[in-house]
């Protein structure tokens, strides 16, 4: 053979050591391949190693993977990675540069397998290759019956704090507030989180759908616990008990702009402001907060609470100016002219959709639930209607729906397309929202809106069934042909969905924007096409929540420092 | 995550969640105040108190103190490498549907319901209970198992509208196994269609119903409630249209494959698309590609499959890496075995029985052997061991070894063929050559008594000394020969071709294409013939492989790495040399000989249906019914499997009526509508564009008179129904190729029950012969739909260029 030694080009990635993945290491290794089999888990052998036989008339399945496994295990070709995820593939002329990011095994290869560890460990986490019908200890030998036979400890990030979008360190914060040590609880809960008391209050904790002690009986509850450290601190400061502690230094000369001083602009100011920048807020609303103001209404989030978390914020040294709209009379080039090095977009999608159903715009008692709500949460808390009737799924129609029954609204209820199940909105609140006399049609849909004398009187709807599964893996309503009926109303709120108002900008601004008119950015640095102006939150994504709002703030502030280092 | 419920308690921490005062509904009446009142000191406490802390690692530093070795280390970092590489597989495998999102069968409220991998570890010899089959709730043993089967597939509802493809063969397999252990099990399986997936299954499917005594009921099952005195469940189900209950001991929910949790994040990083399931999406003509160069894909990522398909896809994923690498290729390990010198010294025997061998092998009990063993001289050492072969065994056989001072050894395992090299490498670290060690294997010899094992270890225990075993070098003709100019062959012969050797493509028709040319249009993919027709042109473009037309085979001589073969191409005789042959003849479509097939024009198969369907002037939308029967030549007494291809077949012309005819009455009767993963879909847009679907028990019958008439018996209400059809379209089924037995005899190579052939192990080497050298793909496999048959030829190109690679060193 001629000369050809190892060279990259002739390497191999497998992702996956279950038997796929074994069989064809085995059959490039030995076809003069260089092999890198990864897996995440500590041991390879997937669910082959798990069965019992795989036909009835045969031997142990891992009788038979077995002398496939010794086989990988011994050959020259073939490096077995396993703890280990695909981080990064980036194509190289003809191949591939991967990055992988292996998880540590706490235990080195000094082991000699003597199982005196286990005898002590205290911790009894579930066998997952026994499918939890047993225990094991923290410290194990995972998969003790098949390559690589490893000790290791596993310490990895608990599910609740991997699933929270700025991954608060819970089981810490958990365990402070269990010994009675409110006030570090609250601090390790900073760390990640800007806005404890709100996020107490309206966040939709994706931690605790995920946390371990569901399966058990019911999740912990994380996030009033949140609230509770947070209140917990209000209250002292109230009392005069825990003074501000006094602002970061300003280290740093840059200066950066932020527009919108929703919860993703509040973030980034916060993390600037404790890396010693000047940052200042510019803000349309006469009020701060965002959504969290001028959407999510008081019986959720009081005001004051609001206002103190801005409070907290602005005492680091974040500068929030009210009512100083970005737009014709301040274009974002002008805030780079007035020394701005790094500017924030953090507009929000505030623009409610239209339904496209005949009749939207003729008729007077049609309102958008974003303007609707606005209205009420800048105080004007006059009745809107009789019969009230919003349409869609999400938490703004939740909210205007209770909101207009606490204007005094007779009749108020909701139409959504699909059924209870793939409502968006968090289930707890679609409960209390039923609690409080809201009637939710579900599998309706509004055809067309019926008006008398310019007015709204009520409206055709059809029903619905759900269909196949599209392209985003989401069952399709269909309308039912022949099942129209007809709903009355005075008021009509549409809530279905949002997009950024994109009015401000000027002409020739230069910024990428997508067919959804939000801004297009690199996910991982939230840069947008021009260097030096950064996006996030629902700008970005389209109404979202608080909590990734926050988590997008974390990484442009993230981005933004580097990009001022630099 | 996996569910926790066989934890009953934490005494540690207190149960319930804490409740939040709410505001009451009184006053929140017109005013905006705070609903939500928050939690006080003492009720945060005691819900902080719940937290798991997730039971893993506290560093409490126990283990460290106890760790003579100092081998932990808590404070290791994350590692980050750097690879790079030419190509990428993904093998990622599935997660298993979870059935806590099937609360109303009882999963994860009551102990009894368990989930098929659940039962999979129970019954395993290393699970929990050492392999007894026990219920959770007691510990006892189960006496009435039911299975619900589609658990988490094949429903719209919960996005999984697929076939699994696995469970209802390994449902079988379980409730086989659970039999076998618990002497008058009595075991009910409820299913929708009965869908055992793989070659060889239906067998298992008959056994099972008929002789085993296993109850198969089609049914819905809609709920399960726990007896709260003994924990047995009572399952409420709908079968033939009544509601019915019936108790078990054991619920096992079958429980489908989904695709891996890090589907998304895979696809995002490699930017390969997934299909709305989110698996991998491939095509038909290429089931092992991504939408992405360079990236290949095998095993359950890319569909609900089972072990051998997954085999056949890696090695398949393989050879497409090889041929797209080939110039890159590093060294040649050598190939296994390497000889080594015979022991010095007095001979000295050990022997070693694998508790698992001997259950597989004849059914032999370690103390009936104790006497026979000690009754041989050369035996110096005897031993039972649990898992030979893994690590637990594997300490234990190398300490006799060096305690006793053994020369030889003998095992007694179930693999021989692939367990060899393990004992060899095992042994070698105890000093031992590889030809000192001997292992037994009664499987291949088909059912063993006791009197024949006994013969078969006493003849490897007093055998002389073995040669070694090792190959010596031998130069390997690197061409490849195929036979069978299909989609199979075609497909291996341009694998091996991108590997860079030389291909004879032996074709005894004067066209190449095979059967798919007769394929008009498919599910899949719209335009199959252009396919066809591409890879045509490409194998006759290519300048590595020699086509052979209107050529056979007459005769094949010497062995792997060195064949001649003797072929008559164009009635002119030639003698090829080459150094493997992969079989690819593929099968036929059988010809009806009942239902008037033949005798009245009206009559007619699915093949006849599609060339009148694409035909412009298409005849069937002036018909007002049409009858499509199932399973004509396939699950009968002549031909007792399933060609796979018919109910999918019949779903694709049902459509195409439809779409040109919408008042077109279609019925399919069928025994099992048998489609399997993501098919599914077509079955239920079928059902929606009104196709009728009818069960029917037993056959039918045909008579004819102004319109054809068929009779059945429905299986659902269980009576006689007429059908009036203007056209009865019969769905016949695949049958071996004819020429099997003449090719079986030239190559000497086995034919399987049914005339196909056979491979060398059903499931871990299914395109390998027993014989080397000898590989296998496509219908002359098994019947198969066209992804598998083109994994296949990729399998087979790749396992066979395993051999030529040896020859390039040379
Ligand atoms: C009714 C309702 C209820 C919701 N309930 C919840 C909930 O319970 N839980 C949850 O997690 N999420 C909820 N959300 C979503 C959540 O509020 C948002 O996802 C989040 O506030 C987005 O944060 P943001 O910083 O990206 O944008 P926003 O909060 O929208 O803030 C953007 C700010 O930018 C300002 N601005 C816009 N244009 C300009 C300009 N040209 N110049 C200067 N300033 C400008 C706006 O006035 C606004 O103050 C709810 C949303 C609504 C509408
Ligand atoms: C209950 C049950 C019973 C079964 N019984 C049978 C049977 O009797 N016969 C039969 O033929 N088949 C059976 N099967 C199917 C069989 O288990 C599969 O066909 C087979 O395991 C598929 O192999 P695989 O390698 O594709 O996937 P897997 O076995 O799932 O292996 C995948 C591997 O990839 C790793 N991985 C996943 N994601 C990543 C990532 N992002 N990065 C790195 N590594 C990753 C996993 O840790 C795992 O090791 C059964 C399945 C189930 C659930
Ligand atoms: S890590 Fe555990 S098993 Fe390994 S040497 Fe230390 S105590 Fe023994
Ligand atoms: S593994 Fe962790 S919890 Fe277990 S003994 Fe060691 S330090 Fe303690
Ligand atoms: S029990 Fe829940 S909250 Fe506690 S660590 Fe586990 S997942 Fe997190
Ligand atoms: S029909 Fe398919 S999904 Fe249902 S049990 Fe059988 S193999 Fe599984």
């Amino acid at each position: 053979m001629t000369e050809k030694s190892k060279n990259e080009g002739g390497n191999v990635l497998i992702v996956g050591g279950g038997i796929a993945g074994i069989e064809a290491a085995l059959d490039l290794a030995q076809a003069g391949f260089q092999v890198f089999l990864l897996d995440k888990s500590p041991a390879v052998g997937g669910t082959m190693a798990q069965l019992d036989r795989v036909f009835p008339n045969q031997g142990p399945a891992l009788c038979q993977i077995s002398a496939k496994l010794d086989a990988i295990s011994r050959h020259p070709n073939i490096r077995i990675i396993t703890n280990a995820n695909l981080e990064r593939v980036k194509r190289v002329n003809g191949g591939f540069e991967i990055t992988v990011r292996k998880e540590p095994l706490r235990v080195n290869e000094k082991c000699d397998g003597c199982a005196a560890c286990v005898a002590v460990c205290p911790i009894k986490p579930y066998d997952t290759y026994n499918e939890g019908l047993m225990l094991r200890t923290a410290i194990d030998i995972q998969n003790s019956r098949y390559y690589p036979a490893l000790y290791n400890i596993e310490k990895e990030t608990p599910i609740c704090q991997e699933t929270c979008p700025v991954h608060i360190d819970i089981r810490r914060y958990v365990g402070l507030i269990a010994e009675g040590r409110f006030d570090q609880a609250l601090a390790v809960i900073r760390e990640r989180n800007p806005l404890p008391a709100i996020c107490g209050r309206v966040c939709n904790h994706p931690c605790e759908s995920a946390c371990n002690r569901g399966a058990q009986d019911e999740p912990i509850a994380i996030d009033a616990l949140k609230r509770f450290v947070a209140d917990y601190e209000l209250k002292l400061r109230k009392e005069g008990k825990v003074p501000y502690s006094k602002a970061p230094r300003k280290t740093k000369k840059a200066r950066v702009a932020i527009v919108g001083a929703g919860p993703a602009g509040l973030t980034v100011g916060y993390d600037l402001a404790l890396r010693g920048y000047e940052a200042t807020i510019f803000e349309a609303a006469p009020v701060p907060g965002g959504m969290l103001y001028l959407g999510i209404p008081e019986y959720r989030l009081p005001r004051d609470i609001i206002e103190a978390e801005v409070d907290y914020i602005k005492n680091l040294g974040v500068e929030i100016r009210l009512s100083t709209p970005i737009g014709p009379d301040l274009t974002i080039d002008d805030l780079f002219k007035q020394g701005h090095k790094a500017v924030f977009i953090g507009i929000g999608a505030h623009r409610g959709l239209k339904l496209k159903v005949p009749g939207e715009d003729d008729f007077e008692g049609f309102l958008d639930c974003i303007v609707f709500l606005r209205r009420v949460n800048l105080g004007d808390t006059t009745k809107p209607g009789r019969k009230v009737v919003v349409i869609g799924g999400g938490n703004s129609a939740i909210d205007s729906a209770r909101t207009a029954l606490r204007l005094g609204c007779e009749e108020v209820s909701i139409l959504y397309r699909r059924s209870r199940r793939e409502m968006p909105a968090n289930p707890w609140e679609i409960e209390e929202a039923e609690r409080e006399g809201v009637k939710i049609h579900y599998l309706a849909a509004p055809v067309k809106i019926l008006g008398q004398n310019g007015k709204v009187t009520g409206m055709l709807c059809t029903k619905m069934v759900l269909g196949k599964l599209d392209a985003s893996g989401r069952r399709t309503p269909i309308p039912i042909e022949g099942s129209e009926f007809e709903v009355e109303a005075d008021l009509i709120i549409p809530a279905i969905s949002q997009e950024p108002d994109i009015s401000f900008l000027h002409e020739g601004h230069g910024l990428e924007i997508s067919k959804w008119n939000s801004f297009i950015i690199d996910e991982r640095t939230m840069a947008t096409n021009r260097p030096g102006i950064f996006a996030g939150g629902d700008a970005v994504t389209g109404p979202s929540t608080v909590i990734e709002a926050i988590a997008a703030g974390h990484r442009a502030a993230d981005s933004i420092d580097k990009f001022l280092k630099d | 995550m996996k569910k926790k419920k066989f934890i009953a308690s934490f005494s540690d921490i207190p149960t319930r969640r804490q409740k939040m005062p709410h505001l009451s509904l009184e006053e929140r009446r017109l005013n905006f105040r705070e609903v939500e009142l928050g939690f006080t000191e003492e009720l945060a406490i005691a819900e902080a108190r719940r937290c798991l802390s997730c039971r893993r690692c506290i560093g409490c530093g126990l283990c460290l103190a106890e760790c003579d070795q100092k081998a932990i280390v808590y404070d290791e970092a994350p590692e980050t490498i750097k690879l790079a590489v030419g190509a990428i597989i993904l093998a990622p495998g599935f997660d298993e549907f979870d059935a806590n999102r099937k609360r109303d069968l009882g999963y994860g409220k009551y102990f009894n319901v368990i989930t098929s991998i659940e039962l999979e570890r129970t019954m395993s010899p290393t699970g929990p209970y050492g392999g007894i089959v026990m219920r959770p709730y007691d510990g006892e043993v189960p006496s009435r198992i039911a299975f619900v089967q589609c658990v988490g597939s094949r429903e719209e509802g919960i996005g999984a509208n697929y076939c699994s493809n696995v469970c209802c063969m390994h449902a079988l397999k379980q409730a086989i196994s659970a039999q076998e252990r618990i002497p008058g099990l009595r075991v009910k399986v409820f299913h929708r269609d009965i869908r055992p997936y793989g070659k060889g299954s239906d067998a298992y499917y008959l056994r099972a119903k008929d002789e085993l005594g296993i109850e198969f009921v089609r049914a819905e099952v809609a709920g399960a409630e726990q007896d709260e005195a003994t924990g047995n469940i009572q399952l409420k189900y709908r079968a033939n249209g009544q509601e019915a209950r019936e108790e078990f001991d054991l619920v096992v929910l079958s429980v489908g494959l989904q695709a891996p949790r890090d589907a998304r994040a895979i696809s995002r990083r490699t930017r390969v698309r997934l299909n709305k399931y989110s698996f991998c999406s491939t095509g038909p003509f290429s089931p092992l590609a991504s939408t992405e160069g360079g990236v290949f894909v095998a095993g359950a990522f890319s569909g609900p499959k089972g072990i051998c398909q997954s085999i056949v896809q890696a090695s398949g994923a393989a050879s497409k890496v090889a041929g797209l690498l080939s110039e890159k290729r590093g060294e040649i390990a050598s190939r296994e075995g390497g000889g080594g010198a015979p022991g010095e010294g007095k001979e000295g025997v050990g022997v070693f029985l694998c508790q698992y061998g001997l259950e597989t092998n004849g059914g032999l009990k370690a103390n009936e052997l104790k006497g026979f063993l000690s009754s041989l001289a050369q035996v110096k050492y005897w031993g039972e061991a649990l898992f030979c072969c893994l690590k637990l065994g594997k300490e234990g056989i190398q300490r006799a070894v060096r305690q006793e001072g053994l020369t030889r050894v003998v095992v007694l395992p179930c693999y021989r063929k692939t367990h060899l090299p393990l004992f060899q490498a095992m042994l070698s670290e105890a000093g031992l050559a590889s030809g000192q060690v001997e292992i037994v294997d009664f499987s291949g010899d088909g059912r063993v008594d006791g009197q024949k094992a006994l013969r078969l270890l006493e003849e490897a225990i007093v055998r002389e000394k073995t040669p070694p075993s090792g190959r010596e070098a031998k130069e390997v003709t690197p061409v490849a020969l195929v036979l069978g100019g299909g989609i199979s062959g075609m497909t291996a012969a341009l694998d091996i071709a991108a590997q860079g050797f030389n291909v004879h493509l032996v074709e005894k028709a004067e066209e190449l294409g095979g059967n798919l040319r007769k394929i008009r249009y498919s599910l899949f993919e719209e335009n199959p013939q252009g396919r066809v027709n591409a890879l045509m042109a490409a194998v006759e473009g290519n300048e590595r492989i020699s086509v052979h037309k209107n050529s056979t085979f007459s005769r094949i001589e010497g062995e792997v790495g060195a064949f001649r073969s003797l072929i008559s191409i164009d009635g002119k005789e030639e003698t090829i040399e080459h150094g493997v042959l992969i079989l690819a003849t593929g099968g036929a479509e059988y010809r009806p000989t009942e239902y008037l097939y033949g005798e009245d024009e009206r009559v007619i198969t699915q093949r006849e249906l599609e060339e009148r369907l694409i035909s412009p002037q298409s005849s069937v939308s002036s018909l007002q019914s049409i009858v499509m029967i199932q399973c004509i030549g396939s699950r009968n007494k002549e031909h007792p499997y399933c060609s796979r291809i018919c109910c999918p077949r019949a779903i694709k012309n049902a459509l195409k009526i439809k779409e040109s005819s919408p008042e077109t009455s279609v019925y399919i009767l069928h025994r099992d509508i048998r489609v399997y993963d993501f098919c599914e879909d077509f079955y239920s847009e079928a059902l929606e564009r009104g196709v009728q679907f009818i069960r029917m028990e037993g056959d039918p019958s045909v008579k004819d008179g102004e319109k054809l008439t068929v009779s059945l018996v429905d299986g659902i209400i269980r009576e006689k129904i007429d059908l009036h059809a203007d056209l009865v379209v019969l769905s016949a089924g695949v049958v071996p190729g004819p020429n099997n037995p003449e090719i079986a005899e030239l190559l000497g190579i086995p034919l399987d029950d049914y005339g196909f052939f056979q491979e060398a192990d059903s499931s871990l080497r299914p395109v390998e012969f027993e014989r080397e050298g000898f590989f296998l793909c496509g219908l002359a496999h098994s019947p198969m739909p066209v992804d598998e048959c083109v994994a296949q030829a990729s399998a087979a190109a790749g396992k066979a260029c395993l051999v030529l690679v040896q020859g390039r060193s040379v």
